[in-house]
């Protein structure tokens, strides 16, 4: 006769009467991991059906460096929703970067001022990633605050005018070409590249899926969680910086609203590719799809020359309902 | 055999025949249980005995695949949650249902409050019913009903718990383990509690590992053993040791491979260890290729002891010397220095459930696996194929995620990642729980295999059966002190326990 | 009575007894009062402008769209989430209100029935946003952050221009005094008080603090946890509806950039009236005090004159000050 050594996990009232089909259970996780390759496949199909002019060559130019600002932002928004956080201050980096540079036109140096813009960037990344591992601060509102201040500073920095012209090598890399493609895009392979590489093959990497995954058990592990954290946060906002310097190239010249929709989309396109907001989980070949998605369907909405409202309305869709689906996920899997 | 169960019109509540089996394991086997009212019926029984079964078959949480239970001469099979609250079932476990932020009154009255006029909830009302109810409990003048509960001592607020059930109309009140959350200056007040609300009528069901508490205040005593009633007894025609002797004496199973290594050099010395107030002057020595087991009941101060070697918990005085030089402050070097703590809860701390094996078991030694900055497939893939192959651990995928593996793999898992890193001294917190026998067994056969390589081994646990199998000396704590030191020729399962419950005096040091 | 109150006696009478055990068990409670009044003693003692009863008047009026607002958002914020979607379902009832006004000719037999659409509107809002949070236990804020955007794609489509059309009788409402006093401030007095008594003395009030407390033990007690929640959203959306429609008789038009940045400003003055962003704990009084701070440091800025662009940067500022202080007590 057997015994048990302890007993079996507790009761709590009706929730544990709701044991959801196996069945069930692989359809939404299948559904979260590959909703958004399908989704880009079926808007690819629509596009080319409704508006031949998709695959016009500007337009196919102007998919790709979008798609590459919005990757290169959701790269980094990936790596912080891996830790358990979220940055909602990237647009406001994002934004800063351009109003630093374009200080050149009135004789500084192109060095120096990149070197102010990316190390404002790291100071933010640092402040988010202290505040929200050392001071406990829920990352929603510590990143929000933080994007209020940082917007505040630069409208106050800029005076609310938008000056100066953006420099020669930031058109480049912004609107530039090597080949049929465009450098933007190549900017975007190759970072999405390395943080590939890093994610799967050195011990950094590791450690933010451990963290993100259980950071009890990571720190028993004797990894630094506080540490793994606040890098992630300072790679994002560096990575957020970078991409308005791209975007800035791209567009010529310094917009006063430029990137104010990269919060929400680089989030969606995150947890729209499988990425959770439980942490630990998700990858960055679902993020390009998950960016690829917003792309294309905000693009196909000004080829169709649907008013401007279709887009916000559509991006919060995508939103809401990667989200949903991701929350209905975690509730299952944790059943 | 003791007292056979009534069912009179007298008795409070009657199981009989109750059995219980979860996946082919028989946690409950033909068990009968009684209780009267104005009576403290105490329950006792080692780990796994079926003491929680019991209880949650009683409280509705659970259905028995037999058996009937009867309560004031109502007959039924099964109970819910909602009767058996009903019904004037009231529980209070090791882990409180309060809510910290709110007052006393109102986590007492939570679901329905006395309302007064225009609909609103009538605060002196509902304060002037708990201090009524805390008067009947003779609790009311250390507890204010408009107190905050995060205010208050575990102890208070287990009294809020209680008062709970009263509240409900409990007359049948099961307290689970109330005293190993308890420090025992509070242990009076709970008493008194106890006996006032057995002064009123109702009957209660008091779960404890503690032989002297339950002399002090029980009446009748059950004991419970690998899932059937071995016995109900009054508690004055029996003592002590006759209970010890009823709970354990079984045979060993064959479980365990024989040793015969002599220890090595001396690994660990701890002397005059005192930890976060729960622990008091430990001393001991581990040396190599010995397995050094820690015995003891629930919160005597184990765990507190393994987690301070380290690093992990307050040292408010005392000594660990590890290999000569004090010991690591904490994990991470803990780790890097061969010391390595294998801990309690497997799936809280052990593990990152949502990833691979592999994932798992490299990730406290990813430097190994290190060239030049980045981290090598083959060397990785090496490490991990011998990791499964020498703990045995099934299915063999590598890739495959922990989460879906059995308690037993799972625990191999984590047993496996800290073995990787070649540690010279390991501390096993509960090392079998939860796992099936077979586990078990080849977990063991690790453990030996360590010993045989010189690694030192400390093991914590509350099963006897595997400490007596697995060690070469025990030290037995009672509510944080050391009350003895076994070497092998002097192991009992006796002998044990009555360390353990404090039964024999400590040595004098 | 023969009972002993050993414990309560030592706090005087009941009513002080809660009002003393209030402000100790939320010290930030004290700590916003205490920098409201020395503001505003520094600013009436710098500016003779501030100390008008004018302008008393005004701060009280300004308080009232974000303290509509705030309220609603103090009880999504005491179940553990927030609702970020509050500026847009403003702003999209004073849209379609203003719409269907223009479109009947400023009729005033109109007010009171599109006054309950209005709230009818920000019923649904919240009714919708509660299904999505209880159905698919999806994250509050990101969920309702979504929402917004959606609402601001519908606010577009209804204009981006200013609607005009609101007829003078319901721009009254925002006007109508009794005295000098603003009818409205008395009205808004007694919301307050309302929401008050019901987070302290309403069942379905105090079942926030317990979902948000722990929603284990919530269940557990049997208390209805999605209804909860449900009637939380509902409650956030409405007022932030009627903080619309008050918006518009403020303003006359539909303004398609109407409460613009209020979803952020109500979470701050949730948050620094010490409503614990995790949920569970907390007192409308503090949030009243938050508001309060948000507005007469808008007024005081003003009079400063200033730049906007500083008030922005020195909110988010002030923000990340509060929140890097005030440390949870949950530990990761």
């Amino acid at each position: 006769m057997k015994t048990l050594s302890v007993a079996p996990k507790a009761f709590t009232g009706r929730i544990a009467a709701f044991r959801p089909s196996p069945r069930l259970v692989h359809a939404v996780d299948w559904a979260g991991r590959w909703a958004a390759p399908i989704a880009d496949v079926v808007v690819l199909v629509a596009a080319a059906v409704l508006v031949p002019a998709f695959y016009g060559s500007t337009n196919l130019k102007t998919l790709a460096i979008q798609i590459a600002v919005l990757g290169i932002v959701a790269t980094g928004q990936t790596l912080v929703l891996l830790v358990r956080s979220i940055d909602l201050s990237v647009s406001a980096v994002l934004a800063l970067g351009a109003v630093i540079v374009v200080q050149t036109t009135s004789g500084a140096s192109v060095l120096v001022t990149l070197f102010e813009a990316f190390a404002i960037a790291a100071v933010v990344g640092l402040a988010n990633g202290w505040l929200v591992s050392k001071r406990q601060v829920p990352p929603f509102i510590a990143t929000y605050g933080m994007l209020v201040f940082v917007q505040g500073a630069r409208l106050a920095y800029s005076k609310g005018q938008a000056s100066g012209t953006v420099p020669g090598f930031l058109r480049t890399i912004g609107f530039g070409q090597l080949g049929p493609l465009p450098m933007a895009l190549l900017l975007w392979l190759v970072l999405n590249g390395i943080v590939l590489l890093v994610l799967r093959y050195t011990r950094f990497g590791r450690w933010i899926y451990a963290v993100g995954g259980n950071p009890s058990a990571a720190r028993y592990a004797g990894i630094r969680t506080d540490a793994v954290v606040i890098a992630a946060h300072v790679i994002c906002s560096v990575l957020a910086l970078l991409g308005g310097l791209v975007l800035s190239g791209y567009i010529g010249y310094v917009d006063l609203n430029l990137g104010a929709d990269y919060n929400l989309n680089s989030i969606a396109a995150a947890i729209v590719g499988g990425t959770t907001f439980t942490g630990g989980r998700g990858n960055l070949f679902g993020t390009a799809a998950g960016v690829a998605l917003l792309v294309l369907l905000l693009n196909l909405v000004v080829v169709l020359g649907l008013p401007i409202h279709w887009q916000y309305a559509l991006q919060g869709l995508v939103l809401v309902l990667a989200t949903a689906l991701q929350g209905f996920r975690q509730f299952l899997i944790s059943r | 055999m003791g007292t056979e169960p009534s069912s009179s019109p007298q008795t409070l509540l009657s199981l009989k025949h109750i059995s219980k089996t979860f996946g082919g394991i028989h946690a409950l086997a033909d068990v009968s249980f009684d209780l009267r009212p104005s009576e403290v019926h105490a329950l006792v029984g080692e780990n796994g005995a079926g003491k929680s079964t019991l209880i949650k078959i009683i409280t509705g949480a659970y259905t028995a695949d037999r058996g009937t239970i009867t309560l004031s001469g109502v007959e039924y099979d099964r109970l819910s949650p909602e009767l058996a609250r009903r019904l004037g079932i009231g529980a209070v476990y090791q882990e409180f249902n309060l809510l910290p932020e709110l007052s006393v009154a109102e986590n007492i009255y939570l679901k329905s409050p006395p309302i007064g006029r225009l609909g609103l909830i009538d605060a002196r009302a509902r304060a002037q019913n708990v201090l009524r109810l805390l008067e009947r409990l003779g609790a009311q003048t250390h507890i204010a009903p408009d107190q905050p509960v995060k205010y208050l001592t575990v102890g208070e607020q287990q009294i809020v718990e209680i008062t709970k059930a009263l509240a409900t109309n409990a007359h049948i009140l099961i307290l689970d383990e109330p005293s190993a959350v308890l420090p025992s200056r509070d242990l009076d007040r709970l008493f008194n509690v106890i006996r006032a609300l057995r002064a009123e009528g109702h009957g209660i069901i008091y779960i404890s590992h503690r032989l002297n508490e339950i002399f002090e205040l029980a009446d009748r005593v059950t004991v419970l053993k690998d899932g059937q009633t071995i016995t109900t007894k009054a508690v004055a025609e029996t003592n002590n040791a006759e209970l010890v002797r009823l709970m354990v004496g079984r045979s060993l199973t064959d479980l365990y491979p024989p040793k015969d290594n002599q220890p090595g050099q001396v690994l660990l010395d701890v002397s005059g260890l005192c930890v976060e107030g729960n622990v008091f002057d430990i001393g001991f020595q581990v040396r190599e290729g010995e397995v050094v087991g820690m015995a003891g009941l629930g919160g005597s101060g184990r765990t507190t002891v393994c987690r301070s070697l380290v690093g992990l918990g307050k040292i408010q005085s005392g000594q660990i010397t590890y290999r000569g030089r004090p010991a690591p402050g904490n994990p991470a070097s803990a780790a890097r220095a061969g010391l390595v703590l294998i801990p309690e809860d497997r799936k809280a701390f052990g593990l990152i459930l949502n990833q691979s094996m592999r994932f798992n078991l490299t990730l406290p030694n990813l430097l190994q696996f290190q060239q030049t900055g980045w981290l090598r497939p083959g060397l990785e893939q090496q490490a991990v194929d011998r990791a499964i192959a020498d703990n045995q651990i099934r299915p063999s995928d590598p890739e495959l995620g922990t989460e879906n593996l059995s308690g037993g793999n799972q625990q191999k898992v984590v047993v496996g990642k800290w073995l990787l890193s070649g540690p010279k001294l390991v501390v096993f917190d509960e090392p079998t729980r939860g796992i099936d026998v077979g586990a078990k067994a080849e977990i063991y056969a690790r453990i030996r295999d360590l010993t045989l390589r010189g690694v030192g081994v400390i093991m914590a646990s509350s099963e006897l059966p595997e400490l007596l199998g697995m060690c070469d000396r025990m030290l037995v704590f009672h509510e944080g002190r050391l009350t003895g030191e076994l070497a092998r020729p002097d192991f009992s399962e006796e002998a044990i326990m009555r360390l353990a419950t404090g039964t024999e005096p400590a040595p004098a040091p | 009575m023969g009972i002993t109150l050993q414990k309560s006696e030592r706090w005087g009478s009941a009513r002080l007894g809660q009002a003393v055990a209030l402000l100790r068990n939320n010290p930030s409670i004290v700590l916003i009062y205490g920098i409201i009044i020395v503001i505003c003693v520094v600013a009436a003692i710098f500016n003779e402008d501030f100390r008008t009863a004018s302008n008393v008047a005004n701060i009280l009026r300004q308080s009232i769209v974000i303290g509509l607002i705030a309220i609603g958002q103090s009880m999504v914020v005491l179940t553990g989430g927030a609702d970020m979607s509050v500026a847009m379902v403003a702003r999209t009832v004073g849209l379609v209100v203003a719409t269907i006004f223009l479109a009947a000719n400023s009729s005033n037999g109109l007010i009171v029935p599109l006054v309950i659409l209005g709230a009818g509107i920000g019923i649904v809002l919240g009714c919708f946003n509660g299904l999505l949070v209880t159905q698919t236990h999806a994250n509050p804020f990101i969920i309702t952050f979504g929402v917004a955007n959606i609402l601001r794609g519908v606010n577009l489509a209804i204009s981006s221009t200013p609607i005009r059309g609101v007829p003078d009788a319901y721009l009254s409402i925002y006007d109508a005094k009794i005295g000098l006093v603003p009818v409205n401030v008395i009205v808004m007095a007694l919301v307050w008080l309302g929401a008050w008594i019901f987070t302290t003395r309403v069942l379905a009030g105090r079942a926030l603090f317990a979902v948000g407390g722990s929603e284990r033990v919530a269940r557990l007690t049997a208390l209805r946890v999605n209804w909860t929640l449900l009637s939380a959203f509902v409650i956030s959306a409405t007022f932030a509806a009627l903080a619309g429609l008050f918006l518009l008789s403020r303003t006359g038009v539909g303004d398609p950039n109407a409460a613009d940045g209020m979803d952020f400003q109500s979470i701050v003055a949730v948050a620094l009236g010490g409503i614990s962003l995790y949920g569970g704990k907390g007192s409308l009084l503090g949030t009243l005090g938050g508001v309060l701070l948000l507005v007469i440091l808008s007024n005081v800025f003003n009079a400063l004159q200033v730049d906007i662009y500083y008030q922005q940067l020195l909110l988010g500022l002030v923000v990340l000050i509060a929140v890097a202080a005030y440390k949870s007590p949950r530990t990761a």
